[in-house]
């Protein structure tokens, strides 16, 4: 076994078992900062003991669609706040409401949303959808005089926004997973949807009963989101989003979606007279570095054959212990779970491989051809929620933000459904 | 936080943001600009019969650096034309993955045994390939991802160099 | 004040439609010269063994690589991309096929590959195949055009001519190998055929009168 390679997988699963369980504080090391020192220290060993590091080999590792997605996403949902698309979706929301059966509607549609309209990254519908899904909350709840409910939406939209990247045709978690296993495009794409729509339904009923107590509640209470004032371009900049989002996943047009949001966001700038400094006012850089420093750290860790020693070890477990390729190809679905990072591709870009290959053995183990791929799509869906739970700057936080919740009354519910 | 802590984070965070800075100069050295668009959805990959990864070309190119390991599983060519290209490249020699330094070495394998590429650099992997554009072909952006394994055939480095 | 963003609207999608008008109004590039030459097919000698089929060519190959072929049951093409060494190919057993495909009539109806990341679904054996083959007087051999793997000829001269009556077509010639056909027709000489194609299978009228 290489040893620098293990020692570099010692050191990061150390770094990051540290700061999921809170041994690092955040306040003290944030996880960028743990993970670049990481990947410093790793580097160093490494360099020390001799071996060499191919610098192009660590950024290779490094995705570049998520981020440049992400911040696309947040400068247009600066534009949007500052034109008054959300006051216009909370209005819209709140007469929806009204109808029959008007309520569920408005929940349902809410929360599955980004998986109707897969984007490469779930906060480009998060940031967005987070304050009217609130508000929505918070209504419900007092409707209902039932404190959980904001929590249940608002967790409901999380994970359904982060598992949405699996389904993704514009660049996913899953079309990453397809095109490594040489599946045909868009294969996992509907199972997947079926998937998270059950899940999200799931994580809301554990908000609901079994972390009831533990819920937050809902500190503030909204004034009627119907008679709130919408400037006056707040719904034209609302359907336009919506409209131009949903005709790129339906006709997956020739230009980038980054290209296609800023494109928006000028429009919206034009309408409405939004300066530069709102949208800059949208862009969060917590997940963003998070994700990067997570790329960077799965670089150094790669490029010392960490993932290969990983790789080595679970075979080793798989033919040396009761757990066997069974027990084995379950734990390799589920660690994007048991370690979540900031973002699913981190893991996933370098064990897609071995997921294929514990497949094949299981497959041939089993003679079901279909383990493979199901335990493919398995390993997707658990990479593309993972940031859900991700204590370290994943969609969660996000949510956790707006609600102002604890870490650790929400991470698990989120969990527990995969 | 306390102010020596703080000053470290942001110098952290601020390394982090010049790192993504970093891919894309190096995009622009390497003469290939709309690297960067690259959706990393992997759609050109199962189109490439010698199994090239041509998001590895892509990659490469924001790396800039040509001697990225990118997967290519299905060249298939004799074990002392692949030392001879790469040493350290990850072949499949009788099921089993290795380098062709290993397998002419230590495990004393026919240097004219027909052995399958696994990963190998960028550069090499130009080298290979066919030229079939349907890694274009099958690109959402259609991004000319070929231009860079044409470049790289040539002489072994980028436009931009 | 509705009527700003109506007219921004209006005017982003008259920009819209005028791009699109312009990037489909394709300009076609009439070169001088003659029409492509199709280049005659690769002919091999085989010699078989217990354990390997040895093929030697008798030219070589523009890329060092061709693809071996083998029909089997119910209109199955099978193929294996190879290297060329010493103008000899050599398919042994344990080789496996990297794409097969459907032939109906003259015509590829579909085609995938086999071999995926690591491993081959299905494993079908290409010595094997060859050997059935030919016990059972079907076709098998080397092609030096590698449709289906490469369309480049077809998607050129669809960058040039629109609609599907464009001059080159694809088709298995009797004998079981697939190259291009050419017709004149609509050919404009634009010369972006043989410019694309990566094996020499098709080649400008002045190497193809050599």
């Amino acid at each position: 076994m290489n040893l620098i390679g293990a020692i570099a997988l010692g050191i990061f699963l150390l770094t990051l078992v540290a700061s999921i369980r809170g041994w690092i504080p955040q306040r003290v090391l944030p996880i960028q900062s743990a993970l670049l020192a990481a990947s410093a220290l790793i580097a160093l060993v490494g360099i020390l003991s001799g071996a060499p590091l191919n610098w192009g080999d660590l950024i290779s590792y490094t995705s570049i669609h998520p981020v440049t997605a992400t911040i696309a996403g947040f400068v247009f949902a600066g534009a949007l706040r500052a034109a008054g698309g959300f006051e216009a979706a909370a209005s819209l929301v709140s007469r929806v409401m009204r109808l029959k059966y008007g309520s569920p509607f408005a929940v349902m549609l809410l929360v599955n949303l980004p998986t109707i309209f897969a984007m490469p990254c779930g906060r480009i519908w998060v940031a967005p959808l987070l304050p009217v899904t609130i508000l929505l909350g918070e209504e419900i709840a007092r409707k209902n005089k039932d404190r959980a409910v904001p929590a249940m939406l608002v967790f409901g939209l999380v994970i359904n926004a982060a598992a949405s990247c699996g389904p993704s045709l514009i660049g996913g978690i899953g079309a990453l997973g397809e095109g490594m296993g040489r599946y045909p495009a868009g294969s996992f794409s509907n199972p997947q949807s079926i998937a998270i729509v059950i899940i999200s339904a799931l994580v809301m009923l554990f908000v609901k009963y079994f972390y009831r107590e533990k819920a937050p509640l809902p500190v503030r209470v909204s004034a009627d989101a119907e008679n709130r004032p919408v400037p006056e371009h707040g719904f034209f900049s609302l359907i336009i989003f919506i409209i131009v989002l949903g005709a790129t996943v339906a006709f997956e047009p020739p230009v980038p979606l980054q290209t296609i949001l800023v494109g928006l966001t000028i429009v919206v700038m034009l309408v409405e007279g939004v300066s530069i400094n709102d949208l800059v006012g949208g862009i969060m850089l917590h997940p963003l570095t998070a994700m990067l420093s997570g790329f960077i750290a799965a670089g150094v860790l790669g490029a010392f054959g960490g993932f290969t020693v990983l790789v080595g070890l679970l075979d080793f477990a798989a033919s040396s212990t009761p757990l066997g390729y069974a027990g084995v190809a379950v734990l390799l679905a589920y660690l994007p779970i048991i370690f979540p990072m900031p973002c699913g591709r981190i893991l996933a870009v370098s064990l897609i491989p071995a997921v294929l290959m514990f497949g094949e053995r299981l497959a041939e183990a089993t003679a079901v051809p279909s383990v493979q791929p199901a335990l493919l799509i398995a390993f997707i869906l658990c990479a593309a929620a993972s940031c859900g739970p991700s204590p370290l700057g994943g969609i969660g936080s996000l949510g956790r933000g707006g609600l102002g919740s604890r870490i650790s009354t929400t991470a698990f519910p989120r969990c527990w459904p995969y | 936080m306390k102010r020596k802590l703080v000053i470290i984070n942001s110098v952290g965070a601020i390394i982090i943001l010049a790192y993504l800075a970093l891919l894309g100069v190096n995009a622009f050295k390497s003469g290939y600009p709309w690297s960067v668009l690259c959706y990393n959805c992997k759609r050109c990959n199962p189109v490439c019969v010698l199994g090239i990864d041509p998001q590895g070309f892509i990659a490469a190119a924001y790396s800039s650096d040509p001697n990225v390991y990118i997967y290519t599983t299905n060249v298939r060519l004799k074990l002392h034309d692949a030392m001879d290209i790469d040493p350290g490249m990850e072949i499949i020699a009788n099921g089993e993955k290795t380098t062709p330094a290993a397998a002419l070495g230590k495990i004393g394998l026919d240097p004219d045994m027909e052995v399958i590429s696994y990963r190998v650099r960028a550069r090499d992997a130009a080298v290979f390939c066919l030229d079939c554009g349907a890694c274009e072909k099958a690109c959402p952006l259609s991004l000319p991802i070929s231009t860079i394994a044409r470049d790289l055939k040539k002489d072994g480095v980028f436009r931009g160099k | 004040m509705t009527g700003r963003p109506l007219t921004i609207l209006l005017a982003i999608i008259l920009a819209v439609l005028i791009v699109a008008l312009v990037s489909h109004h394709r300009v076609i590039p009439v070169y001088p010269g003659e029409y492509p030459v199709i280049a005659p097919p690769m002919h091999c000698d085989i010699e078989y063994h217990d354990d390997r089929v040895e093929l030697a060519l008798r030219e070589d190959p523009l890329l060092g690589r061709v693809i071996v072929y083998a029909h089997a049951e119910g209109g199955v093409y099978l193929g294996i991309l190879k290297p060329v060494y010493d103008r000899r190919v050599v398919v042994r057993r344990g080789d496996y096929a990297d794409f097969r495909a459907v032939i109906k009539g003259s015509s590829v109806e579909a085609a995938e590959f086999l071999k995926k990341m690591d491993r081959y679904e299905p494993k079908i054996d290409m010595f094997d195949s060859i050997v059935a083959a030919h016990d059972a007087d079907r076709a098998f051999g080397v092609q030096k055009c590698l449709y289906p793997l490469c369309t480049r000829c077809v998607e050129a001269c669809k960058s040039v001519i629109q609609g599907d009556n464009i001059p080159i077509t694809l088709e298995v010639k009797p004998d079981g190998h697939i190259m291009p056909v050419f017709r004149r027709g609509k050919c404009p000489r634009c010369g972006r055929c043989f410019v694309n194609c990566p094996t020499g299978s098709i080649l400008p009228p002045d190497k193809g009168r050599k």
